[in-house]
Order: structure tokens, then sequence, then C-alpha cells
């Protein structure tokens, strides 16, 4: 499957990225692999979309961040999800859920049409 | 961090960025070396993956939320530096707009010093309640004693209804002389509504406002403090009011004077006969507090039902009355001059704006590289209108903290100009914090102004233009020089209406000054005196008294001669209606208010004036069945202006009294020379008729060479001779009351006039800044027709024929702005009209002159450049 570089919608990045952080502190570079990894290298986001979606993040008060030693021994800027991002992230993801339900129901619908 | 600590530790932030951007990178690195690629690969590879680093930080500075607040702090920054670097301009631009700005903040004192109310809790609850007749005319008509019981009893929509009527009492002591006061006859529950209590003693209570309730007085801070050294053992001591004693039961805070400047306060119940007047006799104003979550509307209503019953009830006196919910108290200026004076500042403002902006634009073209360059460099259209408006921002700041003290000048100078004016307590020229947020706001809408229309111009014209050319390029050009067109002829135009409306004000207060010129007010000397009721009961008494007292002073060396009045020319006085006996008036004509003055001995040989017409009173006039009446020259022209006044017969009746007062008729036996005694309007006709010794206050008029001031003392040793106990107030110069009486014309004209001379001057620079401009943008130009032969002539007229557009469509838009401008006015034009032709071609002229002046000078010193030199420019 061809990999999506990165132009996806940015409630939908923001929604990926803060589903990476919720499982533990976690350094920039290290949420880029990991975006790439579990989804099978389709997703692949840019630092040029990534990190202005951290900051925004840490701007509206959903992540908090620190420098910590990295397991390499140089310091990293670690991110970590704040209750008020934790919440966002559980609405956003019900509300993801419900939306994806939706549209499958409607292409479901036209397959059963088509046939 | 929030985005307070972001924005102050942003060198931090940054680092923090760069090393959070570079750990990912060499994290990059080293997977790709981890894949097998080589050091070289592997860096590049990473480094593609990574984009234009500079782009992505810009990305995340955006990111972070107080990218404005930073670049807002840049532009400050520039448009500071910029500022002090033409320092010229902004001096001009600084100026010009501190001047507008200041004395906008002045007139908006004074205006809210004049319609800000009473000095209470909450005064826009207090109302005032008038009667209104079927016709709906005399909406000033006060409330009789019964309809205000009725009000009072019946209303529910006020929390408390009261009344007052304002009297002049004596205030006297065994063993010392006697002075007279404002005062005023209040209802018991008057301060309870204000919601103001005594200082010292107690309110009124309803038992002091019974028929027959024993006299009791509250004295005002003012007469406290003078008369009675602020005794507290004052309250419980009798003193005499009009002669009577009386008890003492309170003393208001100091500066409380309700309603208009009173000293002392008695319950309505000491005023005598009031309680059996009939209904018509509508001499009380009254006012109320309207309940909680009642509106005004509501107690129009109430009001009006009320009155409609009443009308019904007494068909005799209430015919088809009804009634008027008003504010209390109502703006004591006219409206028409405060709208016209607001009017004013706001044009000269808008003159300095428009002076502030063709100057902004001006010197844009100068920075039309600067602008291009940034522009190319990729700044948003936004950013340069920002920038520009940062700058004006900056302007309007400067000038708002200079026009702020400028204001505060004004405010002062306009207080001295009119301390001698007696202004009701509650107008207190001082500057709040309502006038701060008004100079805030004024100084706001300023910047916008100014700054918006050359930001927008220049932001347009850089997008368009290319960094290439630093000058004009021909379409911009083109709109500039359209937009400063239009800019001048706005100006222009202002500057007219500006002019128009104080030639107008200066016109009447001429035509006033010539009028008052008849009176020798430089010989001539007033006090009021006052006979102490208990000593001069009847009306005999009093006339002996009078007329004892004329011939005594009249014999002091250095007095040729005295007379007594109820009231001294231009110092207002009562107002009669006029009819002619035997002249029916047209239907729905009311009969015409004339000035009512009483005389007693030589009134108008004090005065220097010699009778037009007919002749002097005679004794035979003050007798009933052969009564007479002198006129003035003005009432005759009104009345009679096909026939000899003389032997008329006319017919006056005291406005407002009851219908079943007769009007006294008299027969007119002389006509004097036009001198007035109101103010604001037209030279008013007067009737002069004999002083029939009705009430215990007189004027005492007296002719003096050289001047009656230095007889005064031996005047008041002659009064008191006669009887100790008069109250002989202090002696005032004639040409004081004159000169006070002018006050409105004198004060509201000479600013309007302040204000014309700053908008002519500011739009005669604003054009020579504009030609002059111009002028060294054509210098090359001018260099080549004059070394091709053009003579001077040709040269000058180029730009003439240029200015003459805004020129010409500002006088045209001024004189429409300057007639509507004079119907605001027309109520304060005395013999001028409010389009005078005369003063509105003067006004033309005199802009055309300015504006040739302005724009003649620049280009002259242009055509005597050597042509060589011309050429070389730029």
């Amino acid at each position: 499957m061809k990999s999506i570089r990165s132009d996806m919608p940015q409630g939908t990045l923001d929604m990926v990225i803060l589903q990476i952080v919720a499982g533990g502190p976690v350094h920039g570079y290290a949420i880029a692999q990991r975006i790439r990894l579990i989804s099978r290298e389709i997703l692949q986001i840019q630092q040029g979309s990534l990190y202005p979606a951290l900051h925004r993040l840490e701007n509206r008060g959903f992540l908090v961040a620190d420098w910590k030693a990295s397991e390499t021994g140089r310091d990293a800027k670690f991110y970590r999800l704040t209750p008020k991002g934790r919440a966002y992230l559980k609405t956003e993801t019900l509300n993801w859920a419900r939306l994806s339900e939706a549209i499958a129901l409607i292409f479901q619908a036209a397959e059963g049409r088509a046939q | 961090m929030n985005w307070w600590q972001r924005l102050r530790h942003r060198d931090r932030v940054e680092r923090e960025l760069d090393a959070e951007l570079r750990d990912h990178f060499e994290r990059q690195v080293e997977d790709n070396l981890r894949m097998g690629m080589s050091q070289t690969e592997a860096h590049r590879r990473a480094r593609l993956e990574l984009g234009g680093d500079d782009q992505l930080k810009e990305t995340c500075r955006d990111a972070r939320g107080t990218r404005w607040l930073v670049d807002l702090g840049q532009d400050l920054r520039f448009a500071a530096r910029l500022l002090v670097k033409d320092r010229w301009f902004t001096l001009t631009a600084v100026l010009a707009l501190a001047l507008g700005l200041g004395m906008n903040g002045t007139m908006f004192t004074i205006v809210h010093a004049m319609i800000r109310g009473l000095p209470i809790d909450k005064p826009e609850q207090i109302v005032s309640v008038h009667t209104r007749d079927a016709a709906g005319r005399w909406r000033g008509l006060g409330v009789s004693y019964l309809d205000f019981l009725d009000y009072q009893a019946a209303g529910t929509t006020f929390s408390g209804l009261a009344a007052f009527s304002p009297a002049n009492m004596t205030v006297g002591d065994d063993g010392r002389g006697a002075e007279r006061a404002a005062a005023a006859y209040v209802s018991a529950n008057a301060f309870h509504v204000l919601g103001i209590s005594p200082a010292l003693g107690r309110d009124f209570v309803s038992d002091d406002d019974r028929p027959g309730a024993p006299a009791v007085v509250i004295l005002g801070g003012r007469i406290w403090t003078t008369r009675y050294n602020a005794d507290p053992t004052i309250v419980g001591r009798s003193i005499r009011i009009n002669g009577a004693l009386c008890t003492v039961v309170g003393v208001m805070p100091d500066g409380f004077r309700f309603p208009v400047l009173s000293d002392v306060w008695q319950p309505l119940a000491q005023l005598a006969g009031l309680t059996n007047q009939p209904r018509d006799a509508r001499l009380l104003q009254a006012f109320g507090r309207l309940a909680d979550q009642r509106t005004r509307a509501q107690a129009q209503d109430e009001v009006t039902a009320i009155a409609a019953r009443l009308s019904r009830d007494y068909p005799s006196t209430n015919p088809n009355t009804g009634a008027v919910v008003a504010a209390f108290p109502g703006s004591f200026a006219p409206d028409g001059i405060l709208i016209a004076l607001m009017t004013a500042v706001g044009l000269v403002l808008l003159v300095a704006c428009i002076n502030v902006a063709n100057l902004l634009l001006a010197r844009s073209v100068g920075r039309s590289r600067e602008l291009s360059i940034r522009v190319s460099l990729g700044a948003t259209r936004w950013r340069i209108v920002r920038q520009m408006l940062v700058e004006s921002g900056l302007l309007a700041l400067a000038a708002g903290t200079l026009g702020s003290a400028f204001a505060l000048i004004g405010v002062w100078l306009f207080a001295n100009a009119v301390a001698d004016i007696r202004f009701p307590y509650y107008i207190q020229w001082t500057v709040d914090a309502r006038v701060g947020s008004f100079v805030a706001a004024v100084c706001f809408a300023t910047a916008l102004l100014v700054g918006l229309l050359p930001a927008i111009h220049v932001s347009k014209s850089a997008v368009h233009s290319t960094a290439k050319t630093g000058a004009d390029t021909a379409t911009s050009g083109l709109r500039r020089r359209r937009l400063t067109t239009a800019l001048l002829g706005t100006e222009l135009a202002l500057t007219l209406v500006l002019l128009a409306g104080a030639g107008l004000m200066m016109r009447s207060f001429l035509a006033v000054l010539r009028a008052d010129s008849l009176v020798d007010t430089a010989h001539v000397a007033a006090m009021l005196l006052s006979l102490p009721h208990e000593r001069y009961p009847t009306r005999e008494q009093r006339t002996a008294a009078y007329e004892r007292l004329e011939a005594q002073i009249g014999r002091i060396p250095g007095v040729s001669s005295a007379a007594f009045a109820n009231v001294v020319p231009f110092a207002g006085g009562p107002s009669r209606q006029l009819s002619v006996e035997d002249r029916r008036p047209l239907p729905g004509e009311s009969s015409p208010m004339v000035s009512y003055v009483t005389i007693r001995g030589r009134y108008f040989e004090a005065l220097g004036l010699r009778l037009q017409r007919g002749r002097a009173f005679v004794d035979r006039d003050a007798m009933s069945g052969s009564e007479g009446a002198i006129v003035n020259q003005r009432l005759a022209a009104m009345f009679f202006p096909q026939e000899d006044p003389v032997g008329q017969r006319i017919c006056l009746s005291v406005p407002n009294a009851p219908r079943t007062t007769p009007s006294a008729c008299a027969t007119i036996v002389g006509v004097s020379p036009t001198v007035r005694q109101q103010y604001f309007q037209e030279l008013d006709p007067v009737v002069y008729v004999p002083d029939r010794a009705d009430g215990a206050d007189s004027m005492l008029i007296v002719r003096g060479d050289p001047t009656p001031i230095a007889a005064a003392p031996l005047i008041r040793a002659e009064v008191l001779a006669l009887d100790g106990d008069i109250a002989l107030n202090a002696i005032l110069p004639l040409e004081q009351a004159m000169t006070q009486s002018r006050w409105g014309h004198r004060v509201f004209g000479g600013m309007l006039t302040v204000f014309a001379v700053v908008g002519v001057v500011l739009a005669a620079v604003g054009l020579y800044a504009a030609t002059a401009f111009s002028v060294v943008q054509r210098t090359q130009e001018i260099g080549v027709r004059m070394a091709l032969g053009a003579p001077a002539r040709a040269v000058v007229w180029l730009f003439v024929r240029r200015a003459s557009l805004p020129v010409g469509c500002g006088i045209g838009v001024g004189l429409a702005g300057a007639l509507a401008l004079g119907r605001l006015l027309q109520h304060f034009l005395i013999q001028t009209s409010p389009a005078d032709p005369a003063t509105l071609m003067a006004i033309a002229a005199l802009v055309v002159v300015v504006s040739a002046a302005a724009c003649v000078f620049p280009v002259r010193r242009a055509t005597r450049l050597n042509p060589l030199a011309a050429l070389r420019h730029d």
C-alpha cells in the first residue's frame, strides 16, 4: 500500500500524536517512528508537520514537555499527556469511532445496492 | 510554560527548538547509519527528510501563539525609530493631532458638566413633571399645589414625588444687618427624594409641611459658615427669615445648593397663600425619583392618566391639560450651541487627522522601495498595513498624552472665562474618568482614521510596484494624487464650515455689542435692596420708603440720578404675554412674550437714554383707570409697524397664571430706545410700567460722575439711616451685568473662533505641505519646462490649476455644510441670518486667499531654482 505522507487533516494528526504520547513520555523523533511502525509505514509524518503540531498541542495545554536524559544518554525533549489532553483524546477518539462507523455504514449500504 | 512565560523567555524557547530539531536530525542520522548507509548518504537523507529548516522553525513559532505579540514588539521598535528619525514630521503630526484631541477633551468636559445632572445617587432616576396645555404648548409650565397633591397621592411609578419653588429670603438676626439669600421652598420630602441628608440636625418632616406648623428653616453650608461661623449650636436656635422668627432644624452639607444656588430652605407650608391657590396657578416645580425597575415611559403613562382624570374632574381649571415627564435638571445651556460646539471640535480633529493622513501619504512615497522589498521578502499585506497602523497608533498615543494636557489647560481657561457666571451648583468643570475614557476612545479612532487610509494605499502600491523603482509609479502616483485631492477638498470644506460658524457667532456678538452700546453703562451701578416685610407691610409704606430713598440718594454728591426697577437692563427679568386691545389674535396665534420691567423715578435718565417719542411717566400713569406704559422701539416695530404706538392700548397677562386673573391694560405714553433684558435670542421687546411697590425687593439704579461706585458707602449710609434693617447687597457696576449677560456669545463664540482659526491654520499647512511635496516630486519637470522657456507664471499656473479642484469642491461642499451649521446656531444668532450672505462670501474669499497663499509660496520657490540644478534633482 502506498504511504500517506502526512497530509492528513490537522485534527486527525493531533489525535494520532496524542494517542502515541498517551503511552508514556516520548520525544519527537520516537513519535514519528512509532506512527510509521504502528501504521505499517502507511502514515509518514514529516518534521514539518510534526513539530508545529507538537508545539500547537503544547500551546493548547494538551501536552507538557521537559528535557530529560534519553536512552542514548543525550538530553531530549519528552512530551507527556496532561489530564486536559487525556480528556480531549477521549472525546476525539469517541467522535472518530462514531464517524468511521457512520462512514462504514454508508459504504456497506452502497455495496449492498451495487450487488 | 504558559504564553506569558514563552514570551518572556523567548531566547530559551528558541534555543530549545534548535536543540529539539538537532536531536531529531541526529537520531535520524544514527538510524540511517544503522541501516547501512554511508556517513555522507546518512546526512544527506536526514537533511532531505528535515526539509527547509527555517521554514519549519517559522511554522513552530506561529504554532506558539505569541507570534503576533513578538511581531508587534518589532513593529513598535521600528515605528519608534522611524518617528524619531523624521523628527519634524512627527512633531507636526503630534502637535496637530494633540490640538484636535485637546479641544475635544475640553469640549467634552464642558458638555459633560452641563448634562451630567445632579451629584447624587442614581441621578438618572430623577425626573421632572410639568403641565402641558391642550395645544401641547408651554412645556415648561409648572404644577399647581392642588395638582401636585393629586399626583403625589396617585403616582405609583415614583418612589417619591417632591416640589419646590425658588425664592429670595432675607436672613436676619437680632442685633446685626440682614442679608438676602437665594432660597427655595421645598416639600418636606424633597431632600429625601434626592437622597441627601443634612450634615447637622434633621431633615424636614411632614409635620413641618402642614398649614399652621411652626416655622422651621434649614441652612446651607455656605451661609452657615459665612454668617454663623460654622457654629454647631445653631440647630435649635431662632433666626429671622423674611422678618419672621423661625427655628433652625438643620444644616445641609457644604456644596449642596439645590435647586440652583440656594442657601436657605423652608417647607412649602411657609410659602404664604400657597394652599389657597387655585388649581391653575401652576407655580411649583415638581420632581420625583422613579421607583426601581420603573422607566420614564411608565411614569409618563401614569401621569398622563392622572392628568386626564384631573382634566375630567376639574374642567374649568384643567381643560385638556396634560403632563410631561422630562429629565431633571434639563441641560443648562441650550442644546443647539453644545451640539454646534461638539461638531466644531469634531471638525477640527477631522481636519487634523486629514492633515496627518496626507503627510503620511506623502511620506509613503519615500518609503515605497522599503515596502516593496519587504513584500518581495514575503511580508503579507496585513503585516504592512499593521506596520503603518502601529506607526499612526504611536503618533496618536503621543498626541493623546499631549492632548490630555491641552484639554486640562482648555478646561482651566474655560473655567476662568466663566468664573463670574452663576452656574447651578451641580455644574462643575471637573475632568473625571468618563472624560478620560472619551479622550482615549477618540484617540483610538484617530489612530485608525489617520493610519488606515495611507496604510491601505501604501500596501496596495507596495504589492503592485516592484522593488526596482523607488519613485512613484504612474498608477500609484495617480491614485495617491486623487486621494490627496479628496482629502484636501474635505479639509477645506470642514474649515469653511468652522469659519462660517465662528463668523455668524461673531456677527451676532457684534450686533449685541452695537445694541448694548446705546446704554452708557460706565456711569451706572445697581444694588439690590429689600425692605423688611414686617416693617413695610403695605404698598403705601413701601412707596413712601422708596420715594424718600430716591430723593435722599439723588442728593448725594457725585450721584446725578437715582431710580428703582424690578430688574436691571441685560439681567433678564419676568415676561408677560402681550396683546393689543381690540385687536383679535389670529386663530392659532399665541400672544407673544415681552419682557416686563417696573420702574420708578428717572430710570431712563439714569441709563443715559432719551425717549424717542412721547413722555416719561407721571404720577397719573401709576393710578388705576389711567395706567400708562412705555414700550421700546423693538416692541413698537413688532406690534405697530404702521401706526403711531403712542396712545395705543396694550394688555399684559402673566403666563402660567390662573385664567381668572384679569390682564392689566395700559395706554402707551412713550417709546424708548431698544435696550434688551434677555439674552440668547433676538433683541427683545420690552414694556416698562410704573412701579407699584408690589414686592419687598427692588434694584436701586444710580448714575454718577465719574462713577457711582465711589459714592457707594454714602449710599449705604443713607439707606441704613432710613432703616437699619433694610437688606442691601453689594454694588454692581452695570457694565458687569452687561458683560456677564453676554457670556454665551463671548465664551462660546470665542471658542468657535479659536476652533476655526486652528482649523484654518491646519488646512493651510496641509495645502502647503501637499503643494510643496508635489513641487519636489516635479522639480525635474519644472526644470525641463523652464529650460525650454516656460515663463515662471505658467509654472505657477500649473500648480494653481491643480489646487483649484480641491479648493473649488471644498468651498462648494463647505458652503452647504455652513448652511446646516447656521440652522443649528439659529437660536443664538442675533440680527444675523443663518445664511448671512456677507459672512459666507467673506469666509469663502478668506479660504480662497489662504489657499492661494499656501499654494503659491512653495511653487514660487521652485521657479526660482536654477533650471540646471532642477534637472539634476534626484
